[in-house]
């Protein structure tokens, strides 16, 4: 298993291994998510207070979450990158950028969407918000900071380093609303849905929609990382063969 | 078994008055969905393309064109 | 091993007074984040044809992106004529431990630019009308608060001292990291003004300023040493 781990750092390993294993991550990927949405938007009994508004949930949870996952994990990738300076760790994190900032669009546009049905608002400056709106701003920072240098070792350390000092927003977004809360009087408009009294049919699409997603995350990445590595190992022999080998093929 | 919860495609679409909201969070979803799907392969077909060409002004580069003289010519085959 | 602890703490004190000679020599250094901060809070009442009620609840608002603004525009030359004479590089390679002497060189730069912002802060107060009870947690809220910012704005100066050109991207990286300071030391002010307690808030600025002095040097070191390569 460890080997299989230490194999996945090299950039030619990790390309040939992903080869394989990309059309099953595929297919998988988007049975679970038509699972998962098909159910929620059709076969899930209506919220008997929200209505059919509530399938938007199916969306936003999942990919709110996923934004947050996706960043702790570029954050992982930027320290061993700078730390044990793997190149795949850094084409990784690069990758994670895009995919990091979407899934954080998604679940504030959809949030919003959800909102104004429901708390009559599509926007409120509280806690959660804010702090993903934060969030989708060091995504772009990060993105923007790597695509300011010319040198390419410079861009990857730079943004590695800047990776981890927005990790210190990870932990607000998880207790902002717990001192949100404490300091002002008024309850939070947008707490955090009761979830204990749904019953399963509700709930199930929900595993499906975000293994889905996760799924979905890993392909998008993975695809974007295999560009990277092609671009970088240009030059190295593997390459020059696979470009032939595609050649014959095309 | 659950069931459809809709009477109908209209019903469907229509999502109990939501329509709105709904649609526009999934429709939002699905765009970003296929851009984000899109924007890797077509960065691949470009780099692909960019790379075979850079590739074959280095063959060029490197082979020996047929109008040398043997005494020069090298083991290589042209074009390789 | 006393007589290290002597040299780093005379490094330390030569760093200080560096700084501090160069802001003298320059008045501008001092100046300008000053003259920046009061017109661009003038600009907010002088726009609007605000009524003076609704001047004086988002005053605390108005102060504090201002003072953020002004502390992240003056950082932006913190580490420039240092690295543009090799004076940066020097720092790198010596024996002395750069954490300490960065945030000394940080504590130095306050001093000169954000202090007196803390220190006009009330004046401004009165141009905006705020109310009596919003004074004494707007200058503490800014004491507490700008050398966060300066801390953070330094990463940011750090990361982008080697690109040209680099004061919107600046903007765009370090005010999102700022945010918090922002909205706890404006909800410092507003609380007040509400009559609810204030010590919660306060403590958290506190917390932040102490996150930042222990960690802020740390990435800033490891972004200089990107920056020079």
């Amino acid at each position: 298993m460890l080997q299989w781990l230490y194999k996945l750092g090299s950039p030619r390993h990790f390309y040939e291994m992903t080869t394989g294993f990309l059309p099953w991550l595929a297919g998988t990927t988007f049975l679970l998510l038509g699972i998962g949405l098909v159910w929620g938007l059709g076969f899930a009994p209506p919220d008997y207070q929200m209505g059919d508004n509530f399938r938007i949930i199916y969306i936003h949870v999942p990919t709110a979450t996923g934004a947050i996952w996706i960043y702790a994990m570029m954050a992982t990738m930027a320290a061993m990158h700078l730390v044990w300076n793997l190149k795949v760790a850094d084409m990784v994190a690069k990758s994670c950028g895009i995919v990091g900032t979407s899934f954080c669009a998604i679940a504030l546009f959809t949030g919003a969407f959800w909102g104004k049905p429901t708390w009559g608002t599509y926007w409120i400056w509280d806690a959660k918000l804010t702090s993903f709106l934060i969030l989708l701003f060091v995504y772009v920072g990060v993105m923007a900071l790597r695509s300011a240098f010319d040198s390419e070792t410079s861009a990857s350390k730079a943004a590695s380093v800047l990776t981890l000092v927005g990790v210190v927003n990870l932990p607000i977004i998880y207790y902002a609303a717990v001192w949100w809360n404490t300091l002002h009087q008024g309850p939070s408009v947008l707490g955090d849905r009761d979830a204990s009294a749904n019953p399963p049919e509700i709930w199930i699409p929900a595993f499906f929609s975000g293994f889905g997603l996760i799924g979905l995350l890993f392909l998008i990445v993975i695809l974007h990382t295999r560009n990277e590595i092609l671009y970088r190992e240009r030059r190295a022999q593997w390459v020059q063969e696979l470009l032939d080998g595609e050649r014959a093929h095309a | 078994m659950p069931e459809f919860q809709f009477e109908g495609m209209a019903d469907f679409l229509a999502m109990g008055g939501h329509a709105y909201f709904v649609w526009m969070s999934y429709g939002f979803f699905f765009v970003v969905l296929a851009f984000n799907l899109w924007l890797p392969h077509h960065q691949r077909s470009r780099l692909l393309r960019l790379l075979r060409a850079h590739q074959s002004r280095q063959a060029a580069r490197e082979s020996p064109p047929s109008a040398r003289p043997a005494a020069l010519q090298t083991n290589t085959p042209p074009g390789a | 091993m006393k007589r290290q602890a002597l040299g780093l703490l005379a490094c330390l004190r030569a760093t200080l007074l560096r700084e501090l000679q160069i802001a003298a020599s320059s008045p501008g250094k001092i100046v300008n984040p000053l003259m920046f901060f009061v017109i661009a809070s003038a600009l907010f009442p002088l726009s609007g044809r605000l009524d003076l009620a609704v001047l004086g609840s988002i005053a605390p608002g108005i102060l504090w992106v201002t003072a953020l603004l002004a502390v992240m525009l003056s950082m932006e030359g913190l580490f420039r004529s240092d690295f543009d004479d090799g004076t940066l590089e020097q720092l790198l390679l010596s024996s002395q431990p750069l954490y300490f002497h960065l945030l000394v060189k940080v504590l130095g730069h306050w001093l000169v630019t954000g202090l007196p912002l803390v220190v006009i802060a009330p004046l401004l107060g009165l141009l905006l009308n705020l109310p009596a009870a919003g004074y004494q947690p707007l200058i503490l809220g800014l004491l507490l608060g700008t050398p966060t910012l300066s801390l953070v704005a330094a990463i940011g100066t750090a990361l982008t001292v080697g690109l040209a050109r680099s004061g919107l991207l600046l903007a765009v990286l370090v005010l999102p990291l700022s945010i918090p300071v922002l909205v706890f030391g404006a909800g410092v002010v507003d609380t007040a003004l509400n009559g609810l307690p204030v010590a919660g808030l306060f403590s958290l600025l506190g917390a932040l300023l102490l996150l930042a002095a222990s960690l802020a040097p740390l990435a800033i070191a490891a972004s200089l040493r990107i920056s020079v390569q």
